[in-house]
C-alpha cells in the first residue's frame, strides 16, 4: 500500500482515504465474506472495518504494516458481527449439479456442501485462521500478529479447524434436503 | 499425511470461490460517513524512524548493522555444524551474555521469541530485558511490549520511555506541561501530579541503576469522559510531542521506575489490569527484575 498514501489519510485527507478504501475494500470484502459465509453480514463487518480504519489511522505507527493491521481490525468487525446478529442459519446457495467445475480438487457439490456446513460449525476465532492461511496464502507467525495470539494459538486452532472440515468431508451421512438460496 | 494435504488443496480451492468485489454502495456508504467520523490521535508512545533526529537514526541503523554481522558470523557453520541458535530463554537474568552486542534487537514485528533482548530506543542507556514465551511487540506500537492487550482487556505490558514533560493534572491534562528532563524533577512532577491516585515515591534499584518506583492507578468506576479526550494521560511524549503519551485506564495499575543515569533518566513502566491474569503480572514482575542496564 503507498505509505505516503496512507500518510496523507492519517492527516485527515479524505480523497487519499477513499482511495485506499477503493485499493482495499475488495481484498478486505473478499476475507470478510469467506470468514461469515453471509453477503449481508459481510458487507457489514468490511463498511465497519473500513470506517474503523479511517478512525484508528492515525494511530497506525508503521505504514508497511497497513495490510497486517487492516486484516485486524476487519476480523474484529466480523466477531462484531457475529456478536451482533448471530445470523448463523445457514444461507448456502449451492451450485446446480450441472454447473461445470471450475475449482481443482473439489470435486463435487457435496463437497462444497460439506464444507460449507463444516466450516459454519467452526467459531470466528477457527474461521480466521482457516482463511488468512489458506486464502490469503500468511504464514502462521503473520497470522499470529493479525489476530494478536500467539503462533502456538494459531497452529491449535488451524489444526482444529482443519480436523473439523476433514470430518465434515468424511462424513458418510448425506443431507436429506438439500437448503434454498435465502 | 497426504489427506491432509488433500484436505488443505480442497478448503483452498473452495476459499477461492465467492465473492470478493465489494459494492460500490457500501463504499460510498462509508465515503459519506468520514466527515462524521472523526480521527482518534494516538494517545500512547510512538518512536517512529522518521520522527527521530539524524544521529538517532544513524545510532540505530549502525546499531542494526553491527547487530546483523554479529548474528551473522554467529550462525556460520562451525566444525560442519547447521549453526547456531538464536538466543534461549533464560531465567537468570543475570545471566546476560556478554557481550551485549550479540543480543538481538527488540523489533516491533508481533510475537518474541522467549530470551534476553537488547533495547536502545527510548531509553537513555541501553538496556537488555528478558521475556518469557507469549511475548508480543505490536506492530502499531513501538514502545510496548505486551502479553494480550492491555489496553483493550486483561494483559500486561513493559515499557521504556524518555520524557521532557510531564502534565500537572492527568485529566485535565491539556494546557498544563511542566518541563522535568532530569530524574529528580521528574519525580517531583510525578508526585505533585493529580487526576489520579499514586503511592509514595520509594527509592529502590532497577537494573543496577538508582531508581524511584511510584504506583499510579485508576479506579475502575472512574468516567474518563470527564477528562481531556477522554483519558488519562502522565507525560507526553518527549519533545514535547503531545500527539502520544502514557494513559492509565480505569482499572488499570501502572508501575513507573525513574532511573537515575545522572543528568538524565529513563523511565521504565510496567501496566497491569485489575483483571489481568495472576500469572501474566507474575511474568510482568519478572520481566521488569530482568532489565539491566549497559553500561
Amino acid at each position: 500500500m503507498d505509505a505516503e498514501l496512507i500518510g496523507r489519510a492519517q492527516h485527515g485527507d479524505e480523497e487519499a482515504f477513499a482511495s485506499l478504501a477503493v485499493a482495499a475494500g475488495d481484498r478486505l470484502h473478499a476475507v470478510a465474506f469467506r470468514i461469515l459465509r453471509d453477503t449481508d453480514l459481510a458487507e457489514d463487518a468490511s463498511q465497519q472495518a473500513l470506517l474503523t480504519i479511517w478512525r484508528d489511522l492515525p494511530q497506525l505507527r508503521d505504514p508497511a504494516r497497513f495490510d497486517a493491521w487492516s486484516y485486524r481490525l476487519l476480523v474484529r468487525a466480523c466477531y462484531a458481527e457475529g456478536r451482533r446478529t448471530r445470523r448463523w442459519a445457514p444461507n448456502v446457495r449451492l451450485l446446480p449439479a450441472d454447473e461445470p467445475e471450475v475449482s481443482k480438487g473439489l470435486s463435487s457439490v457435496v463437497d462444497r456442501d460439506q464444507l460449507e456446513r463444516g466450516f459454519r460449525r467452526l467459531s470466528i476465532d477457527h474461521r480466521a485462521v482457516v482463511v488468512l492461511h489458506h486464502y490469503l496464502d500468511l504464514p502462521l507467525d503473520e497470522v499470529a500478529d493479525v489476530l494478536g495470539v500467539p503462533v502456538g494459538t494459531v497452529r491449535s486452532r488451524l489444526h482444529h479447524a482443519m480436523r473439523g472440515l476433514r470430518a465434515a468431508l468424511e462424513a458418510d451421512a448425506r443431507p436429506a434436503t438439500r437448503e434454498v438460496a435465502q | 499425511m497426504s489427506a491432509d494435504r488433500d484436505v488443505n488443496r480442497i478448503v483452498r480451492s473452495w476459499l477461492e470461490e465467492g465473492v470478493s468485489a465489494l459494492p460500490d454502495r457500501v463504499l460510498d456508504t462509508v465515503l459519506d460517513q468520514l466527515p462524521a467520523t472523526p480521527q482518534r490521535r494516538a494517545w500512547w508512545p510512538v518512536r517512529r524512524f522518521g520522527e527521530m533526529n539524524n544521529f538517532a537514526k544513524f545510532a540505530v541503523a549502525a546499531a542494526a548493522v553491527a547487530v546483523v554481522a554479529v548474528v551473522g558470523i554467529n550462525l556460520l557453520p562451525r566444525n560442519g555444524g547447521v549453526g547456531v541458535p538464536g538466543p534461549s530463554p533464560s531465567s537468570n537474568p543475570t545471566q546476560v551474555p556478554s557481550p551485549s552486542a550479540t543480543l538481538p534487537p527488540l523489533v516491533p514485528n508481533g510475537s518474541i521469541p522467549a530470551g534476553t533482548y537488547k533495547v536502545t530506543y527510548s531509553t537513555n542507556q541501553p538496556l537488555t530485558v528478558t521475556l518469557p514465551p507469549g511475548w508480543r511487540k505490536p506492530a502499531t506500537d513501538e514502545n510496548f511490549i505486551s502479553k494480550g492487550d492491555v489496553f483493550e482487556g486483561n494483559g500486561v505490558t513493559f515499557a521504556t520511555w524518555q520524557v521532557s514533560h510531564v502534565y500537572r493534572d492527568s485529566c485535565q491534562w491539556q494546557g498544563t506541561l511542566r518541563e522535568a528532563r532530569t530524574p529528580g524533577a521528574i519525580v517531583t512532577a510525578l508526585t505533585e501530579q493529580t487526576g489520579h491516585q499514586a503511592s509514595a515515591s520509594t527509592e529502590v534499584t532497577l537494573g543496577g541503576e538508582p531508581a524511584t518506583r511510584i504506583e499510579f492507578s485508576l479506579d475502575a468506576a472512574f468516567d474518563v469522559a470527564t477528562c481531556d479526550q477522554s483519558f488519562v494521560r502522565l507525560w507526553p511524549d518527549a519533545g514535547p510531542n503531545e500527539n502520544f503519551g502514557l494513559p492509565i485506564l480505569p482499572g488499570q495499575r501502572t508501575t513507573i521506575y525513574v532511573i537515575d543515569h545522572g543528568d538524565t533518566a529513563t523511565l521504565v513502566v510496567g501496566v497491569r489490569n485489575e483483571d489481568s491474569v495472576p500469572g501474566d503480572v507474575a511474568e510482568l514482575d519478572a520481566v521488569l527484575a530482568s532489565v539491566q542496564f549497559l553500561p
